[in-house]
Parts: C-alpha cells; structure tokens; sequence
C-alpha cells in the first residue's frame, strides 16, 4: 500500500482536509466560501454550458447511429433485467438529498422568487427550478461520466479508472500519465469530499427526526455526535467483509421505504393538489428545459446573483462531485445494454421520478403556505433540517412516518458510504476489482472524518461550499473524457 | 485593472485555454497503435 503514490497523496490530501477541518472549521468555511464565491462569478457560465452540452451530447449518441453500440462485447446480453436495472437507476439517484430537500428546496426558492413575481408564479417556478436541478442536467452528467467508464471497460476491456480513457485514447505518453494521475486524484478527492457532504446531510436529517419523535428542542452538537458514532460502527463492519448483495437489499430497502413514503404523502395529503402540481410541472419542465440550461441571471440584481451561486452553479458541481462515483455505479450495472437505451434511461426514468418526488413533497408544502398559511416557512429559516418532518406531522401517522424517513435516510448513508469507500479504493489501487479490506477501511475512516468536519460546521450552506470547492476542477476532467469517448466512437464501424 | 479583474481575467483565459485544447485534441491524428499499446498499461499508477 505505501509503494502506491497515487493512494498516499489521495490520503494525506484529503486527510488534511479533514484535520483542517476538524480543529479549525470556520476557517475552512470560509476559506471554501470565498474560493467558491470567486470561481462561481468568473467561471458560473462555463458550469452552466458544460451542463448544457453534455446534456446535448446525450440526446446526440442516443439518436445518432452510435447509439446502436453495445457497452460490451457485441454477443453481451444485459446482466441485469430491465426491471431490476431500472430500480438500481432510482436507487443510485435517490440519495439522502432527495429526502432532505424534498419540500425545503422548493420552498427555498419561493421565499426568493416571490419578491419577484406573485406568489402563485412564484410557487410555480421554484418547483420548475427545483426540478431542473434534479432533472435532465444532473443526470446527464451522470450519463456521460458512465458511459465513458463503461464503454472503454466493456468494450475496450480497459481497467474502470476515470485516466482509462485519456491513456486508451492518447497512448502512454509524459502528459497522457500525469494527467491522467491527475483525474485519478481529483475523482478521489471530489468522491471523498461529496460523500462527506452526505454523511452531514444525513445525520442532519436523522438529528431532526429523532427530535421531532422525542420532542427535544436544539440538542446541538451533541445528538449529531451520537449519530455519527451509530453511522460509522454501521458501516464499518460491512466494510471488513463482501457485502455487495447485502448493500444491494439494504439500498433497495432505502428506496422502496422512500418511494412508500411518496405515494402514503400523495395519498393521505391534498391529493387533488399535488397531482394538479405534478402534471403542471411535467409540462413547464420540459417547455423551459433547454433555455433554462444556458441561464445564468447576468442582468439581474445582487441577491438573484448570490441565489443563482447558491443553488444552481453548486448543484450543478455538485453533480460533477458526485459523477465518478454514481458513474462507477451504473457503467457496473449496465454492461450489455445499448449507448441509446443506457442513455434514453439514465436521464429520462430519474428525471421523471424527481419530478414526482418534488411534485408531491413540494406541492405539499405549497398547500401548507398557500392554503393553510402555516408557519412552514418559519421553520424553513430557523431549522431547514426540520421542513421535511413538519409536512409529516401535518399527516395521519406522523410517528411510523418520521421513523421510516429517520430509517430510509440513515439506510441511504450507509449504503453510500460502503460504496465510496470500495470505489475510492478501487480508484486508488489501479482499478483493483477487489480492493484490500484495510485500504477499504482507512478510506471508511477518512469519509467518517471529512463527514464530522461538515458536520462541525453545523450548517447546510458550508457543507454546499466545501463540496463545491472539491468539485469544480473535476468539471475539467469530465469534459476530456468525452472528448476521448468521442473520438473512440469514430473509430467504430455503424 | 482591479485585483478582481485580474483574477476573474486569468480564470476565464485558463478556461478558454482548455476548451482550446479539448477542440485540438478531438481533431488531432493518433498514430496506429495507440490503443494496443496503452492497453498494456494503462491501470498502472
């Protein structure tokens, strides 16, 4: 292990980080909010194009005569059946995100826009912009990075190493190597520091529901420290032997707790609401889609400004963050498939389930502020952890409710952490397919670290910037690469 | 010229650099081989 320098650097990197962090955790935020907030203004519009042509690049190759190639041999038949395959999509895209921001995003948006516009106007555009968050763009990116990794793994028979490509492509020269040692590093890095914005986001998540259950006010510090300590012995152990199956059930057990808890808020909520809701966003999603992807508020004010950085350019990088990662995932599941039906699946069937999930939770919390005027936008400025839960306590069954979201989003946490940790350290030992269990565990040990960093920070807004800081390079690395698929793919007789 | 300028200036040409560089490389002629011969050792790090 310490004779491979790509794995120590990656380490002590990221180690620091956490050190950083750890003993001086303002200083790290601010250090991540000024970088960001400077990145984000000169650069904002080549994170917006670079979403924009890669999701023009996907609808190319699933229309265009590649999209007839397999990802495999041309005799390989899909691994998995289109059922289970698809149910996997939903999983990897359903993380702890989409239980955290389900009614507090939309609801964000809202607070901002009216200012702007009516509030009926205003509801109906923070669920577009919600959507378009979560929709064609986040999963495009998504797309390309998989389809890069499973390309030139299955049908080049290359090791599913982010350098792969730039090697395959541009042959073993100086510059292909230190590049490619680059990408390796920075997919390490942008991997480790997006899962520890997950581990944060989940504890934040679970902290609020267990007050919620037991009625405690402000626990602070001291009830998240209790939960890190559950999260990391859960997924410590998994990490010490094969678990893949078990992952696999545990992470379907996620998504299926999510996708009941959906359909039990569609169904005891106004349903009439959110189902006007839903199918009105369907249409304003896919009208303004495409126009909203090259838009970046040059002409508007100061606070549209800081809004735009806040939201769309960081989940935009945080989806570069994250594309190694979830790209790993699903070139793994998708071997034997076509370039058109990966693609068409990959950014349509998540897409149109985020609309929904929005649809429901968000539609909901409109009832709340439009209808009932509650005070949900209270909470959502006091205590953004609690939005989610609130809209529970406003249903029947508000307790078995909470405790299947406390159980879905700490089940999401530890099936993302077991995951990194096996793909950062198949990343870090040259694409070695079974990873040494200690270089697993150091790796679960620093996510565990990076993660208590953010959860130090004890805000949503720093872990947004810490992640962002970790991604925007990757945004680079994702570009060159597809840059190697497309001229791997003219080579190719179709 | 403000610092800020300066910065926002050098970040953007960085960016144009890039994408210069990505156009180049996709119209770029590699040799024959290439591919065999990275294959050999690419997952070497």
């Amino acid at each position: 292990m310490f004779k491979n320098p790509l794995l120590l650097i990656a380490l002590t990197l990221t180690g620091l980080i956490a050190i950083w962090g750890i003993i001086d955790t303002a200083g790290l935020t601010q250090f991540s909010s000024t970088i960001t907030g400077v990145m984000f203004t000169s650069r904002g519009w080549f994170v917006m194009l670079s979403a924009s042509l890669l999701l023009i690049l996907c609808i190319w190759l699933a229309i265009s005569p590649y999209g007839k190639i397999k990802l495999g041999k041309d005799d390989d038949e899909p691994e998995f059946s289109t059922v289970s395959w698809l149910s996997m999509l939903f999983a990897a895209g359903m993380g702890v995100g989409l239980l955290f921001w389900g009614t507090a995003e939309p609801l964000s948006h809202f607070k901002v826009v009216r200012d702007y516009t009516n509030t009926f106007r205003a509801a109906e555009h923070a669920l577009f912009i919600t959507n378009f968050h979560w929709g064609l763009h986040a999963w495009a990116i998504y797309a390309v990075t998989g389809l890069v990794m499973a390309y030139f793994s299955f049908r080049k028979g290359y090791p599913s190493l982010v350098s792969s490509p730039i090697k395959a492509v541009f042959g073993q020269r100086t510059w292909t190597r230190s590049v490619g040692w680059l990408s390796d590093l920075l997919a390490i890095y942008a991997i480790a520091i997006g899962i520890g914005g997950s581990i944060a986001m989940g504890v934040f998540q679970v902290q609020s529901g267990v007050e919620s259950l037991f009625g405690l006010h402000n626990s602070g510090l001291w009830l998240a420290g209790v939960i890190f300590a559950v999260l990391c012995f859960s997924y410590i152990f998994p990490l010490t032997v094969d678990l893949s199956k078990g992952m696999a059930t545990l992470s379907t057990t996620a998504m299926a707790i999510a996708g009941g808890l959906m359909i039990f808020v569609l169904l005891t909520g106004p349903t009439y609401y959110v189902m006007s809701g839903i199918t009105e966003s369907i249409g304003d999603y896919f009208a303004r889609v495409v126009p909203q992807g090259f838009k970046t508020y040059t002409f508007f004010d100061e606070k549209v400004s800081t809004w735009f950085q806040s939201w769309t350019l960081t989940f935009m990088v945080w989806w570069f963050a994250w594309a190694p990662f979830v790209g790993v995932f699903i070139a793994r599941i998708s071997r034997g498939r076509t370039i058109r039906e990966y693609i068409l699946s990959v950014i349509l069937v998540p897409t149109f389930f985020s609309i929904f999930w929005f649809g429901v939770f968000g539609s909901v919390g409109f009832y709340e502020v439009l209808e009932l005027d509650a005070s949900i936008l209270e909470v959502l400025k006091t205590n953004i952890n609690d939005t989610t839960f609130f809209v529970l306590r406003h249903l029947p069954l508000s307790t078995v409710t909470i405790v299947a979201t406390v159980l879905a989003a700490f089940l999401f946490v530890v099936t993302s952490v077991v995951s990194a940790s096996f793909v950062l350290s198949m990343f870090s030992t040259g694409g070695d397919l079974n990873p040494p269990t200690k270089t697993k565990l150091i790796w679960g040990v620093i996510l565990g670290a990076l993660g208590l960093v953010m959860i130090l920070s004890n805000s949503i807004d720093a872990v947004k910037s810490i992640i962002a800081l970790a991604a925007l390079p990757f945004i680079f690395i994702v570009l060159l690469v597809a840059v190697c698929l497309l001229k791997a793919l003219k080579s190719e007789v179709v | 010229m403000t610092l800020e300028n300066f910065i926002d200036t050098l970040l953007n040409v960085w960016v144009f650099a890039f994408i210069g560089i990505l156009v180049w490389l996709y119209f770029k002629r590699e040799p024959e081989g290439n591919e065999a011969e990275s294959q050999e050792s690419v997952g070497d790090n």
